[in-house]
């Protein structure tokens, strides 16, 4: 489409490439940019920059971080004896909101998917297993969102984790059916956390 | 439950209208092709949010020149007083409840239910498996959450392993990774089955003695669920779906479709014992038709403790008078009864219409 400035229709173009924005979204973003103050475009720019110079996937974990080693796996006082799977970084936001989990996360960075044309090779599978093996764990708790591709995810996680003698439990459906882990209120999220099921 | 009010803009060829409904009776007389169904079907797009008539795509509802329709009602349903907005354009579809915007359309099913009678329930019997699958589901899906919720999910592993079918025959997936999908659709698709068997045994008792009253007491309509996957004695609905599944593994994968499973089942509809498609007549088929979508009326209403909302599109103008009219004294009393038809003579004997004359497009109450 033509806006009449190459500049703007590049934004335009870089906006719908992000999830959730479609094209009215995106224009209405860009004009909006084009409205604000330089100060505040350049502070954005900026921190997208950084964004991908310094934050990067913790090496265990694969939550954001900073560091090799992100602060919730360095963490003393966390059981590292405990593993919540979930499918994003910020489920395990949502998780930690709650103040009732003191153990270590894996964050998938994603879930099974055939439509997307995303099979066990494509999500932290392998270096989930790769933990499982170095480290001695106890239980793993799968906290993948409560829909089809979550759901097929945590049995596919179960039938690799289960032979090798550790508990998997899975997350009590105590959540709104086909909602996202993400918006989910603490206090129902808190009591699927206690209500957990074996699989 | 009854709808108070419905106002109109841009829906097919219907002039802009606001009407003020009788709880009980109300009529739409027309010539053909005036709008009286047009009106019918506002009052059910407006409660399920897609039109009742099949083939009609979401974009012919908008007039032919207008870019929006827009569609507004006021009902008092056993939640107390509820408002739903529908609007409608090229791209895109809003609902609003109570002033509240929603994002799922699924929200507003149940909340103001309702059972049409129309022509196009001559399929129900005649047609294909499809159409039966789709009276299950809406019946049910009005009064259980749950049950759409998970109708829902299985259409996503559905397209999820059939997505799976393909790529592996293709040779891009590996064919252990089905596993997963296998259980996944077994799992969800139970309980589907195990929901429809619940509800046919409840239809068969009311559609039965429907049946048997419209009909005259000489024939027997029997209901019974067909699963597409055979079931060994004494097997449960989870084992016979999984050794389908297993068992057609190479047969599903050179076509890249799941072949059983509740999105394949089917109702089958009976009279004495023979099946209606093939060996009904014209008016076994409607009467049984009529039957079902009483009997589906008499569930919900005990199933939601409030009647629901009844179209009839001009279904008794082609039964004869007597049947006509009984049908009309089946659904009394306390049930909003909205009833569009050609031939005034057939309802003007009758007291307690609120009357709404429709005239190319025109509606206005008399
Ligand atoms: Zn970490």
């Amino acid at each position: 489409m033509q806006y009449g400035s190459p500049a703007l229709s590049r934004t335009i173009d870089e906006l719908m490439k992000l999830p959730g924005i479609g094209r009215k979204t995106a224009q209405r973003l860009a004009f909006h940019l084009l409205k604000s103050q330089p100060d505040e475009a350049r502070a954005l720019a900026q921190a997208i920059i950084e964004l991908k110079d310094r934050v990067r996937f913790c090496r265990e974990c694969f939550n954001a971080t900073e560091q090799e080693v992100c602060g919730l796996c360095r963490d003393p006082k966390r059981d590292p004896a405990m593993i919540c799977v979930v499918e994003e970084a910020n489920d395990l936001l949502a998780v930690e909101r709650t103040a009732e989990y003191r153990g270590l996360f894996h964050v998938l960075q994603g879930h099974l998917s055939p439509l997307d044309g995303i099979g066990p090779d494509d999500i932290r599978v392998r270096e989930l297993m790769e933990r499982l093996g170095r480290a001695p764990v106890r239980e793993v708790i799968v906290a993948t969102n409560p829909n089809a591709e979550g759901e097929a995810t945590a049995v596919y996680l179960t039938k690799l984790i289960k032979p090798l003698g550790i508990r998997v439990t899975r997350i009590a459906r105590g959540l709104p059916v086909g909602s996202d882990l993400e918006f989910s209120d603490e206090v129902t999220l808190a009591r699927a956390l206690e209500g957990r099921l074996e699989l | 439950m009854h709808l108070k009010s419905l106002k109109g803009t841009g829906f097919r060829n219907l002039s802009d209208f606001e009407l003020e409904f009788s709880p009980t009776k109300n009529l739409f007389h027309g010539g053909n092709g005036t709008g009286k169904t047009n009106l019918l079907e506002a009052i059910y797009y407006l409660s399920i949010g897609r039109s009742h008539r099949e083939a009609a795509e979401d974009e012919h509802l908008i007039q032919f020149n207008k870019d929006l329709m827009r569609l507004e009602g006021a009902a008092e349903a056993r939640g107390g007083e509820i408002l739903v907005e529908s609007a409608l354009n090229k791209e895109e579809k809003r609902l609003r409840i109570n002033g509240e915007p929603q994002q799922k359309l699924s929200e507003l099913i149940g909340r103001m239910p309702i059972v049409s009678l129309s022509p196009e329930d001559d399929e129900l019997c005649k047609g294909g498996p499809g159409n039966r699958r789709r009276f299950l589901d809406m019946a049910i899906s009005q009064f259980s959450r749950t049950y759409l919720a998970d109708l829902q999910e299985y259409r996503r592993i559905l397209h999820q392993r059939n997505r799976l079918l393909f790529d592996i025959r293709e040779g891009r997936a590996d064919a252990g990774s089905l596993e997963v999908w296998n259980q996944q659709l077994v799992n969800c698709g139970a309980k589907i089955i195990r929901k429809r068997l619940e509800v046919i045994d409840d239809l068969k008792e009311m559609a039965g003695s429907r049946y048997m009253r419209i009909s005259g007491g000489r024939e027997r309509l029997g209901l019974r669920y067909h699963l597409s996957c055979k079931t060994e004695p004494g097997e449960g609905v989870e084992q016979a779906f999984n050794r389908a599944l297993a068992s057609s593994f190479e047969f599903e994968k050179r076509r890249g479709l799941t072949m059983f499973g509740p999105h394949r089942d089917d109702l089958e509809i009976t009279i004495a014992g023979h099946r209606i498609r093939n060996f009904g007549s014209q008016g076994q088929q409607r009467t049984a038709a009529i039957a079902l979508k009483l009997a589906e009326a008499e569930m919900l209403a005990g199933q939601l403790g409030e009647k629901p909302v009844i179209l009839l599109d001009e279904i008794f103008a082609e039964l004869d008078r007597d049947r006509g009219g009984f049908l009309v004294d089946q659904l009394e009393p306390d049930y909003q009864i909205f009833i569009a038809t050609a031939k005034e003579e057939d309802v003007s004997a009758r007291d307690g219409f609120r009357r709404f004359r429709v005239e190319a497009g025109r509606v206005a109450p008399e």
